[in-house]
Order: C-alpha cells, then sequence, then structure tokens
C-alpha cells in the first residue's frame, strides 16, 4: 500500500495541513511524528495521506512550511521512502 | 457589584469560554507537539484551531505566523526583544505602555512622539522622527489610559514608505475595534487574549509578518528538531518554547468564535457609546475632569478626577463604598498621564467591555456625583 508523506515541521503545520486535506475529501489522513530515516531525530511532524492528494499538497494553499514530500510505501511491516519533493 | 476595570482584563467572559476552558481541562490538557501520540496530536489540533480564529479575525495569512505568550507584554517583549539591538533608535508615542517603554529603554534610544492633551497623536510628527538608524516604530493602538485611538492606518503608510517595521500594541484593542494586519501594514502585532478578546488569563499572542527578523527571546524546548542547539527558526516553533496552556488556548478559540458570532462592529459601537454617554455625564458634574476624547476615535476607556482628590483615593471609595471597580493610579504608564496633564494625581479609569451596561454606568455616574458633592 503506497501512501504520501509530507513532512513539514511544527505539530501545529502538521494539524493545519492534515485539517485541509480531510476538508479536501481525503479520508486516508494522519499526524505522525517524522520517521527517523526521514531525518530530525524523529523531532519534527509530518502528515500520511493518499496519493491522490499530492497535487492539492504541492499547491499549498496554506503557505504551510513543507520541509519534504515523500511517496511512502509498506512492504510487509517496513515502510519505504522515496523523495519526491 | 460593578465591574468596570476592563482595560486591565474582562471579567466577564462569554459562557462558551467558561465551558471550554472546563471541557478543555479535562479534556484535553496535554502537552501539544510532544511526541506523535494521540494527545500530542489532539492539543495541536486545538492550538491550530485557535491560530486559525485569530488569523481570521486579524487579516493574517499565514496563520503559523501567529505566536501564543501568556499575556501582551510578553509578545511585546518578544518583539522588542527580538528586533532591537543597541545602536538602534525606535520612534513610539507617549501614550505607551510600560511593556513597551520599559523593554526599549532597557536596549536603545528612542524618540516619543507627543500626543496631544487629548492623547491623539499626528502622524506626520511620527514620521519627522524617523531617523537613519531607527530600527523599528511602536505604537499603542489605543491608549490603555483614556482610550483614544492611534491613526494606525496612517503610521502604517509611513512605515510602508520608509520600509520599517511598525510593532502595535492591540492589548487594548483586539476583539473590540478590527484589526486589519494588511490594510494596517502591522508588521508584528501583540495582543491580550484576556481583555477584549475576553479569553481566559494567561493568554496572549505576536504575530510576526514574513519580513521581519526576529531573534527569540526565549529558547527552549519545542518539541521539534530536539538535536538542533539552536531554536528552530520556523513559526510558531520559535517563539513556543516550553508547554503552552492548551486549554486556554482553545477557549480563547471559543471566544473568538464568540466575537465572530456577535460582530465586533457591534461591540465596537456598544463600548465606544458607554464611553461617549459617560465623559460627557462625568464632565457635567461640578469638580469632575475629564481625560481624552469626548467623541469620535477612542475605544471604551474614559479617565476621570473630581477635584484634586488623589485617584487611588477615589478609586479606593468607589470600590469600598458603593461596589463598583475602577483603577486609579498611572496605569502603568505615567508618560501617558504626563501628556494628558494628570501626572501629580494620576486618574480614575473606568472601563466598559462587552458585557458592561447602561445601568453600570448610571450607577457610577450617580456615585461619582455623590463623592463630588461630599469633597466640595
Amino acid at each position: 500500500m503506497s501512501n504520501i508523506l509530507v513532512v513539514v515541521g511544527a505539530i501545529t503545520s502538521a494539524s493545519r495541513l492534515a485539517k485541509r486535506l480531510t476538508k479536501n475529501g481525503d479520508r486516508n489522513v494522519y499526524v505522525i511524528s517524522t520517521p527517523a530515516m526521514l531525518g530530525g531525530g524523529g523531532c519534527s511532524y509530518s502528515v500520511r495521506a493518499s496519493l491522490a492528494s499530492e497535487q492539492f499538497i504541492r499547491n499549498n494553499p496554506d503557505g504551510i512550511n513543507i520541509k519534504g514530500i515523500y511517496i511512502e510505501e509498506q512492504k510487509g511491516k517496513e515502510r519505504y521512502y522515496r523523495d519526491i519533493s | 457589584m460593578i465591574y468596570l476595570d476592563n482595560p486591565a482584563t474582562s471579567m466577564k467572559k462569554p459562557a462558551v469560554v467558561y465551558s471550554a476552558m472546563y471541557a478543555n481541562t479535562i479534556n484535553c490538557s496535554v502537552n501539544a507537539g510532544r511526541g506523535g501520540h494521540w494527545a500530542s496530536i489532539k492539543g495541536a489540533e486545538g492550538i491550530s484551531a485557535a491560530q486559525d480564529e485569530l488569523a481570521g479575525l486579524f487579516n493574517i495569512r499565514t496563520p503559523e505566523r501567529l505566536a501564543f505568550t501568556q499575556n501582551a507584554t510578553y509578545a511585546l517583549n518578544m518583539a522588542i526583544g527580538g528586533i532591537l539591538r543597541r545602536g538602534d533608535h525606535v520612534v513610539m508615542t507617549s501614550m505607551e505602555h510600560n511593556s513597551v517603554l520599559r523593554p526599549v529603554h532597557r536596549i536603545c534610544s528612542y524618540t516619543l512622539v507627543e500626543a496631544n492633551l487629548r492623547g491623539e497623536i499626528n502622524p506626520a510628527d511620527i514620521e519627522r522622527a524617523i531617523r537613519k538608524n531607527t530600527r523599528l516604530v511602536i505604537t499603542t493602538h489605543a491608549s490603555n489610559v483614556c482610550g483614544t485611538i492611534m491613526p494606525v492606518y496612517e503610521i502604517g503608510r509611513i512605515c510602508k514608505k520608509y520600509n520599517i517595521p511598525y510593532l502595535v500594541d492591540a492589548a487594548q484593542t483586539a476583539g473590540i475595534i478590527p484589526i486589519d494586519v494588511e490594510k494596517m501594514n502591522i508588521s508584528c502585532l501583540a495582543f491580550s487574549g484576556h481583555k477584549g478578546l475576553m479569553g481566559p488569563l494567561g493568554t496572549g499572542g505576536l504575530y510576526v509578518r514574513e519580513d521581519v527578523r526576529l531573534t527569540p527571546v526565549i529558547v527552549g524546548g519545542t518539541g521539534t528538531e530536539s538535536m538542533n542547539k539552536n531554536q528552530p527558526e520556523d513559526m510558531p516553533d520559535m517563539l513556543h518554547s516550553g508547554t503552552l496552556n492548551t486549554p486556554a488556548i482553545m477557549a480563547l478559540s471559543e471566544a473568538v468564535r464568540y466575537i465572530k458570532r456577535v460582530g465586533i462592529e457591534k461591540i465596537e459601537e456598544k463600548e465606544r457609546r458607554l464611553a461617549e454617554s459617560l465623559y460627557e455625564r462625568l464632565a457635567n458634574i461640578d469638580g469632575v475632569s475629564v481625560y481624552g476624547l469626548h467623541k469620535g476615535n477612542r475605544n471604551g476607556t474614559v479617565a476621570f478626577n473630581i477635584r484634586d482628590l488623589p485617584s487611588q483615593e477615589v478609586s479606593e471609595m468607589l470600590s469600598r463604598d458603593y461596589k463598583i471597580a475602577t483603577r486609579g493610579g498611572y496605569h502603568c504608564s505615567y508618560i501617558s498621564h504626563q501628556t494628558l496633564g494628570t501626572e501629580e494625581t494620576g486618574a480614575v479609569r473606568v472601563g466598559f467591555g462587552w458585557f458592561s451596561t447602561e445601568s453600570d454606568a448610571n450607577t457610577l455616574v450617580l456615585c461619582v456625583n455623590k463623592i463630588a458633592k461630599n469633597t466640595k
């Protein structure tokens, strides 16, 4: 299963982006701590959303400070990230 | 009991604020932005929603540029301490609160542009005071002593012309008078959450526009970039060191929604009308002097004196004998009193709020009349 992961930084940014995505119709939206492998020692926040939301995220209507956009793929228990920033 | 010290804090809040404070204290006493668990995220949703509400009220394009503080004093110190350095120069007015004067006085030189006896500022005087090393222009939006509103639109235009950041102290106007940071060209807006916004005590905030370079005064744990020895540079985290008062901020959010439902123009009109009427009635009492503007560019605050009675004494009589809460003295702004000509006595300050009534004003007038007659 593939998702899109948006690394933002502040939790309020993540919360705001998640709210906008949900309002935009994405039912697969979660705020999470940024995975350690993506940098920051786990100390930033990301939003997991459906692949279909990619363009909406790139349009970024709220001017949220997006630090990175990744495709997240899950194989078994492992998750892999491909940078599409 | 009559409460007329709304410039200090709005003692009476909308019912939704009390219920939100209660519910969120029970259900959401969480540290937003500490870990990725449901509680942290829930808290963040509340903080983020509050940012959105306030951004809507002040026409802030990017809600993330708004950070929460415990009051306007902290917000002002963050802005002033974060922007100014030794050798800089500041232009401000002779009606500023000590929460502006003291932090500036500690750091650099400044020019106090004199207001007239009614507390009014001529924007041209602000422009004339600008120097090569003027780093910041700061004005209150409305005097906390006599209620006169400053010409922020015109001052904002001047600041834009000279490309100087403009910090507005909106402690006395947020939630009472429409504020549009874009149209007013406000670079930084400091506000109280607990006065005109009718939120809980211990809330306030600072908006920092994108083009303002600000060094955080308080640094520490932000819940992000833990490996970085330097403070994060992203807003609002840059100014959100330590734990936020999540339940209070969420209750502030409800207060802002309430204000939007009521309509800020309605609030402005009511408080101004009460103040203008009181001004006139007090001025007609033998022995009473009233300060500031009678009508026009004013909020709901009125200052007066009875003959040469010390203002603290009058305020004490009103409280002790008539259970009316007002504030006598210098109101943390001695320079305002020097401007208004009340430096010897201070003044009795009355501040109407949204929940003040004509009956409150009527009772005050009767009591002032009694005190004035008894001290002839």
